[in-house]
């Protein structure tokens, strides 16, 4: 297994330390810069925010089969496991890491997942509930089983998301003014983003099926960025009509609530602005406010 | 081949409570204007996939190609035929 590979994004250094593939930690300056990094692509979006809900990094593993999550996307799922087995089942797991095979058939599925997405936890907040139309910021420490030496494919990354939620005219006209919003809270950290017509990974026999509708009905568009691996989305808008709401049972107005969401990978952000920064003041300057705020609260 | 085709997804329609109309929904009745989602479908096709050990090519995957129980059975006994 190789580490995330950060040697050709300049700067990402200052900003993060591979472990594994796809896993990276953070350093006082990364940290920094992520909180900036949130506070800064709030800004469009804040005024009108009726609910701020950060996430813990496990979610009711219903939350994952609610949403359709299992079945469209399992392959980038994480699951949590653990031993719930007797003293007598304790010796074969021993045995099995001592020998160095799989020890995780001795450990059993729990009633938690990693966090896919973050506007899942939205919905299952207000499950079975008939809701006014509303705005929610949700933060998550999400999960995607993808490792890759590309740091910007992270299997556990932060993802910051502005959800509407309620009737279909609330959905629609906060995803209809999304796209520039977005754009306008990237370009202001130095980034050039471009909007695409995009869609979801889909997973087996229908995916090609279901990636043509997506494309059809404009259902995603993300803003990418140019990076040295090529280029890649910092953020995506999101159209998600009436699935969540069917989904969970969430009412708005006098029919079944529909959403939509603008989400932001923080990690990419971090990754664009380090790269940007040798040519770009708003990025650099950035950069210079995170090395301060480490240095002074170290 | 068709013919069993035929019945054997309407079987798993309806046993698998796919499509509220399953038992009725004529052969060459559009399923996709009847109510079924493209995730059921998804549902009806890996166990098509399974009952007779092929695989639905990418390029047979649209809305178009899938749209019917006759269209779809059309599709099996063209893959089944290629089976060796």
């Amino acid at each position: 297994m190789a580490d995330v590979d950060i040697t050709a994004w300049r700067g990402a250094s200052e900003l993060f330390v591979p472990l594994a593939d796809g896993v990276c930690a953070t350093t006082a300056v990364g940290e920094a810069l992520r909180r900036l990094v949130r506070e800064r692509v709030s800004q469009p979006f804040r005024a009108e925010v009726d609910l701020a809900l950060e996430l813990p990094p496990v979610v009711p593993a219903s939350v994952a089969t609610t949403s359709g999550y299992v079945a469209s996307f399992p392959h980038l799922l994480g699951a949590v496991r653990s031993f719930s087995g007797t003293r007598r089942d304790h010796l074969p797991l021993l045995e099995a890491v001592e020998r160095g095979d799989d020890w995780g058939a001795s450990l059993a599925a729990t009633d938690v997942v990693l966090v896919p997405a973050a506007c899942h936890g939205l919905y299952a907040v207000h499950a079975g509930a008939t809701v006014s139309s509303m705005t929610a910021e949700v933060s998550a420490r999400c999960f995607r089983h993808e490792p890759a030496v590309d740091p910007t494919r992270l299997q556990s990354f932060h993802m910051l998301e502005f959800v509407a939620l309620g009737t279909a005219a609330h959905a629609q006209g906060f995803a209809d003014v999304g796209v520039d919003r977005a754009a306008g809270a990237l370009r202001a950290l130095g980034l050039r983003p471009e909007p695409e017509v995009a869609h979801d990974p889909f997973f087996g026999v229908g995916a090609a099926m279901l990636v043509a509708e997506q494309e059809a009905k404009n259902v995603k568009t993300e803003l990418v960025v140019g990076g040295p691996n090529g280029p890649y989305a910092v953020a995506s808008v999101n159209r998600h009509g009436a699935h969540f709401g069917e989904s969970f049972a969430i009412g708005a107005g006098d029919g079944v609530a529909h959403s939509a969401c603008v989400a932001f990978g923080i990690e990419r952000v971090m990754l664009a602005i380090a790269v940007a920064a040798s040519a770009d003041d708003a990025s650099a300057s950035l950069i210079d406010e995170a090395r301060r705020f480490a240095r002074s609260a170290s | 081949m068709k013919e069993e085709a035929r019945q054997q997804i309407r079987r798993v329609l309806v046993e698998s409570a796919l499509l509220e109309d399953a038992a009725t929904v004529g052969d060459d009745e559009n399923l996709f204007h009847a109510g079924l989602s493209s995730l059921t479908m998804v549902r009806l096709l890996l166990e098509l996939e399974a009952t007779y050990g092929v695989e639905f090519p990418d390029e047979t995957m649209t809305r178009e190609r899938l749209h019917s129980i006759d269209a779809i059975a059309e599709i099996v006994a063209s893959l089944v035929a290629l089976e060796p």
